[in-house]
Formats: structure tokens, C-alpha cells, sequence
């Protein structure tokens, strides 16, 4: 019954985990890039199920083609806030953190008053269930991680098989040598944002129909992926991967024997005990300067 | 980057975070409308104290819808009458968020512009951290929790707007009891809050009451993937499920969840209503299963679709369905200050509490509570058993005006 009991955890954790590295790869992206933190993340997240939700029910188009559709949209909206909002200030820490916070506010403020506060109903294509020696896996949950390896695996290709991805960590390591070669921060930073948002938004249109859709998704959303950076070491993709899918395993593992908020309480207490250790997180320094 | 710019990135994220919260627990959630109480300038302000944002705003939007009904039906009236005068109803809103540090400042704010008649709040921490303000102050709350503290006699001026669970558990675990003859063993399912434990006691002791013996499991409020905790559940599966008053997002989820992981029997909730919005969630009735509620009202009843239609053709969008629970004790508020040509919270109270229950929209009612809080504050109305199964939809009326 444990064996059995912790197989099944395991198989959540690394479902949760996979949604949580596609959430946070982004967020640490345009950390690294921009040396922005972007509060706004939840929002496109949350912005990614509805733009889905939409393209299905008011548009008609077939679940995939709608998911790339709310994606691709997210991704303009992360690109013209980066442009109008965030350029300007961009050097401005404090200023970005405001900011950005201010329009995760405006977009779940503006999904609340356009779709309600209530869950909106959308379902998932796909529902069956496997089941084998007392264990069930939903499909939805393998698609989940298999969608989320491929993202997290263009991701890296792009970044470091691309002349784009190259830019982009000519960028992120030192952007006045990087400006000075000829690369266009005006030009790769918007596009750094579209791309963090076009993944929030993609975890957002593949798991909100699973799960459930409504504007309060946006905060657990922006609160997991700041979290899980932060353990994982801001910056680091790498770290923030690592990270993503040890929190998505440690709260399965902790929800399938613990009730109540014991196990939020135990894996935040863990988190800091952590990071009073390793303040820069799990791979914050080491792997950023390699 | 430098190592010192990240760790001074990293410290200041955190400090504007808890900046923010700092500044929204300091009237970020800033309110609206006229600043004076009374008929000063021709309007009387009611305070609204509700879950306007967050996780609860489904509930607080609906209650906010109700008494913005019952304004609109005044106002279009011509106004309450204050003496000699003509009063328009004006609603002054404070969004609590959801938070008991929010609800406290909104007491606070409303009270000082004036506003000592009060519709909300509605969360059981809301109202734990509004009462000893608004006790202070002399204001009246007309609040919509389920707090076992919600009324009582030390507080003569609360009142619970909609039928609380100790109106509503005793029946509709009889009913429970009655329609699963096999059912020995229930698992309530709540959120680790205030509001879902004095829900899960209710509850027990009903199901008590019934023959069933019931155990209480709780949840990390903001959970999105309850997976983990259903596998837990499901190690020594229960013969119901019930969801007391678990917020409809995560009432969907969970059943979603547990349809998936194999459990085929009865999912309940002897709660607040909510179940269009857990439809929205669960994405069909089907995906329901056998599913039993506490139905505060039929909302197919002609009544009810006329109330729906006219809050549509007033302000543009059809309501929340669960604005019409509240919208008896909308009325009834109004129909004090009406009567006592007063918005002095003490002389309103008096009149409210001796007002029938009989609603043109939801029907009648008692005023009950003395029993469970030791005052007959709250306003009970008839109300339903629904069930689905396989999609289909039935209801069994449970009368509380008939005991």
C-alpha cells in the first residue's frame, strides 16, 4: 500500500513538476535577459486559458490550434507591454516590480469583469484514465508532461542552438558589450517577454481545462512560479527546471500522506531553511557564471 | 549579471511584494461613492463590505448584486422615504479581497465616512475581524458567512443574510440519510480556513443526527491539483463525499478528480449553493455524477428566471445565481430604513428583526437562529434537496415554514 500510495505521488509530482518548469522557465527567462521580475507572469498564465477557452468557444477552432492561438496571442500582449511599459523603465528595478505587478492587477482585474469571477466551462479533449495494478494516470496528465518536455526542449534549442538564443545570452550575460556588437536590446527584450509569456500562457491552456479556469488561477499561478525560481536560483533555467520539478514532486509527496496546510507549511519552511543556506538558490550562481 | 544584483533583485521583489501588501491592507482596495450617511444630500449610502476580488469574489459579486437589485427596484420607486424627503439608495463599496486585514480596514474606512449600515461580509475571518469594530461603533452588519460566531445576543445588531447551515444541515442530512439507505460513512471535504471548519462541525453533527458518521479532511486553501490529496482520500473511500462549503472552483476540481481516480458514489455538498458555477467547472452535469445539494432556491422557478431577466435588461448581464439567496434580505434592509424613516443602525434593527420572511422572488421564510446562535437574527427560507444524476436535474422542496 505505501509502494503503491508513493508510486502515485510520484506520477502527480512529476505532472505537477512539468507544469511548473513550463510556468517558470519564463519568468527566470526574462529575469535573466532583462534583469526584470515580472509579476505580470501569473496573468499571462491565466490569460492563456482564456484567450483558449475563447478561440474554442467563440471561435469554434479545435482545442490544439486554439491552445497555439491563445499562446501566440499572450505572446503579442507580453511583447506590447514589454514595449509600452517596461522599456522605458527597464534599468529601474523597483519601478519594473511595480509595474508589472500593477498589470497582473489590470489583467486578472479586466478577465474578472469580462468572464466573471466564477470557473468557465471548459474541458479538456481528452479524458480517459489508464489504469494497472491500482494506480490511474489521466492522459491529460501524460500530455501535460510530454507537451511540457517539448516545450522545455525548444526552449533550449532556441537558446542555445539559435543565433536568436545566442543574442538572447549575449544579452543576459552583459548587455553594454553585447549592445556594443550590435545587438538591439529594443529589439530582443520584446521578444524575450513574448516568448516568457507565450509559455506562461502555453501551461496556462494546456492545464486550466484539467484543472479549472477562473481569474484566481492567475495568483497561485505568479506565486508557484516566483517561488520556484527563487529556489531554483534567478536566472538560472537550469536551476529554476531542477527546482520546478522537485516543488511539483515534494507537494505530491506531502499532499498524499499530510492534510490541511501541512504541507504548504512544510515546503515553505524547507524553502527558506534552503535559501538562508544557498541565498542565491539551488543553482543561482554556480551554473549562471559557467 | 552580478551575483549583487541578483541577491539585490531578489530583496527587492520581496520588499515591494510586501509593500503592495502593506498598501493594500491600508485601503488599497480604496471604495467609492457619497461620503455622508444619512439624507443629507438626498441619498442614503449602504456600506458594502464583500469579496469583490479573489477567490471568493463569485460569492461576494453575487451578494453585491442582490442589494444593487433591491437599490435599483427602491430608487426606481422614487427613492426611500426619510421623513418628508426622498432618498436614492447609494452603495458605497470596500472590496475586502477575501481577507480578514482588508475586511478590518473596510469597517474602518466605511465607518468613518459615515456608513454604519453594513451588507456584508461575507467570509467567517471577514466577520471575526469586522464584528468588535463595528460592535464598537454601533453599526449594523447584515453578513453572509457561515461563522458559528456569525450572530448571538451579545451582538444585537448582526444578522445573517442568507440561511446559514444550521438552518439548512439538520434536514439535509435527513434527506442525505433517506435517499442512500446504504450510507453509513461520509468525508467532508473542506479548506483550512475558519469558515470551512465551523462548516465541517455543523455538518458532523448533522450527519450525526442522521445515522451517518462523518470525518473531516481539510485542504491548503489556494490548491490547484488536488490529485495528491485524493489519492489520500480515496486509501479508505468513504460512502460520501461531501464538499460543505468548498469554493466552486475547487469543488469542480475535486470532482473532477475524484471521478477520474475511480471513485463512482455519492459527492455532496451541504453548503453553500454554488452548483451552476461547479457545472462551469466540472464542464458538464454529467461529469457530475450522483450529486446532492443543499438548493437554496429553484432557479428554474418562474419567479426566480423573472428576477434573472430584469437584473439582465437593468444592468446589461443576467446575475449570479447567487445573488437571489440575498435578495429577500436586501429587500427586508431596505424596507427597515424605509419604515423607520431612519439609518440609525440600532432603530433599523428593531425594525428588521420583526419584518416577515415573504419574498416575492424566493418565497417565505422564518427568522431563525436562536436555537444554534441564541437569537432569531437569521433569515431561513424554504429551500431544496437537488440531486443530479446522469446530468438530470431533480428537486424536493424542504420547508422550514411548515416546522
Amino acid at each position: 500500500m505505501v509502494t503503491l500510495t508513493l508510486t502515485q505521488a510520484l506520477v502527480n509530482g512529476l505532472a505537477l513538476g512539468a507544469q511548473y518548469a513550463v510556468l517558470a522557465l519564463g519568468f527566470s527567462l526574462v529575469f535573466g535577459v532583462l534583469n526584470v521580475i515580472n509579476f505580470a507572469h501569473g496573468g499571462f498564465y491565466m490569460l492563456g486559458g482564456y484567450f483558449t477557452f475563447s478561440a474554442m468557444s467563440a471561435a469554434g477552432l479545435p482545442y490544439v490550434v486554439a491552445l497555439l492561438v491563445g499562446a501566440l496571442g499572450v505572446a503579442v500582449v507580453g511583447a506590447v507591454m514589454e514595449l509600452v511599459l517596461i522599456e522605458p523603465i527597464v534599468d529601474n528595478h523597483e519601478a519594473t516590480l511595480t509595474v508589472s505587478l500593477g498589470f497582473f492587477l489590470v489583467l486578472t482585474a479586466g478577465v474578472t469583469a469580462l468572464y466573471g469571477p466564477d470557473p468557465v466551462p471548459v474541458e479538456f479533449p481528452v479524458s480517459s484514465v489508464l489504469r494497472f495494478g491500482g494506480l490511474y494516470i489521466p492522459v491529460a496528465r501524460l500530455i501535460v508532461i510530454a507537451v511540457s518536455v517539448a516545450a522545455v526542449a525548444a526552449l533550449w534549442f532556441l537558446l542555445y542552438r539559435t543565433k536568436y538564443g545566442l543574442a538572447l545570452r549575449a544579452l543576459s550575460e552583459n548587455r553594454e558589450v553585447a549592445t556594443m556588437q550590435g545587438l538591439r536590446p529594443r529589439t530582443f527584450f520584446p521578444l524575450a517577454v513574448a516568448l516568457s509569456a507565450g509559455l506562461a500562457a502555453l501551461a496556462g491552456g494546456l492545464v486550466t481545462p484539467i484543472f479549472t479556469l477562473e481569474p484566481v488561477v492567475a495568483q497561485t499561478a505568479l506565486m508557484t512560479s516566483f517561488v520556484v525560481v527563487v529556489l531554483g536560483g534567478l536566472g538560472s533555467l537550469v536551476g529554476a527546471a531542477g527546482a520546478a520539478v522537485a516543488f511539483g514532486i515534494a507537494e505530491a509527496v506531502g499532499g498524499a500522506y499530510l492534510s490541511g496546510s501541512l504541507t504548504q507549511l512544510l515546503l515553505f519552511a524547507a524553502v527558506l531553511a534552503l535559501l538562508l543556506v544557498r541565498p542565491t538558490g539551488l543553482a543561482g550562481r554556480r551554473l549562471r557564471d559557467a | 549579471m552580478s551575483f549583487r544584483s541578483l541577491r539585490r533583485s531578489t530583496a527587492t521583489a520581496l520588499a515591494t511584494a510586501a509593500a503592495m501588501a502593506a498598501l493594500t491592507a491600508c485601503g488599497g482596495g480604496a471604495s467609492t461613492g457619497s461620503t455622508t450617511a444619512g439624507c443629507a444630500d438626498g441619498k442614503v449610502g449602504i456600506g458594502v463590505l464583500l469579496p469583490l476580488s479573489g477567490s471568493a469574489a463569485g460569492f461576494g459579486q453575487g451578494i453585491r448584486q442582490a442589494m444593487e437589485y433591491a437599490a435599483s427596484e427602491v430608487n426606481s420607486a422614487g427613492g426611500l422615504t426619510m421623513g418628508d424627503a426622498k432618498c436614492t439608495v447609494e452603495l458605497v463599496d470596500f472590496d475586502t479581497k477575501g481577507s480578514a486585514e482588508q475586511a478590518s480596514t473596510g469597517i474602518n474606512t466605511l465607518i468613518s465616512k459615515g456608513q454604519k449600515i453594513i451588507w456584508g461580509p461575507n467570509l467567517s475571518h471577514e466577520v471575526t475581524a469586522v464584528q468588535p469594530i463595528a460592535q464598537r461603533n454601533g453599526a449594523l452588519i447584515m453578513q453572509a458567512s457561515y461563522s458559528s460566531k456569525g450572530i448571538s445576543p451579545q451582538q444585537p445588531l448582526n444578522f445573517a443574510m442568507v440561511t446559514t447551515p444550521s438552518g439548512f444541515a439538520n434536514p439535509m442530512a435527513k434527506w442525505v440519510a433517506a435517499a442512500y439507505l446504504d450510507a453509513r460513512t461520509a468525508l467532508i471535504v473542506v479548506p483550512d480556513n475558519e469558515g470551512g471548519r465551523d462548516t465541517a462541525t455543523i455538518d458532523t453533527k448533522a450527519y450525526a443526527g442522521a445515522g451517518i458518521t462523518a470525518t473531516t479532511t481539510t485542504y491548503a486553501p489556494g490548491t490547484t491539483d488536488f490529485a495528491p490529496f485524493i489519492g489520500n482520500l480515496l486509501r479508505n473511500p468513504p460512502d460520501l463525499v461531501d464538499l460543505a462549503s468548498t469554493p466552486p472552483g475547487d469543488s469542480g476540481v475535486i470532482i473532477k478528480q475524484l471521478r477520474q481516480a475511480g471513485y463512482d458514489g455519492p459527492i455532496g455538498r451541504i453548503g453553500g449553493e454554488a452548483t451552476s458555477a461547479i457545472i462551469d467547472a466540472v464542464g458538464s452535469p454529467a461529469g457530475l455524477g450522483d450529486f446532492y445539494y443543499y438548493a437554496a432556491i429553484d432557479s428554474e422557478a418562474r419567479p426566480v428566471q423573472d428576477y434573472f431577466a430584469a437584473f439582465a435588461a437593468r444592468f446589461g448581464n443576467p446575475p449570479l445565481t447567487v445573488s437571489a439567496q440575498a435578495l429577500p434580505a436586501a429587500r427586508m434592509l431596505l424596507h427597515a430604513i424605509d419604515e423607520t424613516d431612519s439609518t440609525d443602525p440600532a432603530v433599523v434593527a428593531a425594525a428588521l428583526e420583526k419584518l416577515p420572511v415573504d419574498d416575492p422572488t424566493v418565497g417565505k421564510g422564518v427568522w431563525g437562529g436562536k436555537d444554534f446562535y441564541g437569537i432569531n437574527h437569521e433569515i431561513v427560507l424554504d429551500f431544496f434537496a437537488g440531486r443530479y444524476q446522469d446530468g438530470q436535474r431533480t428537486l424536493t422542496p424542504l420547508s422550514v415554514t411548515g416546522l
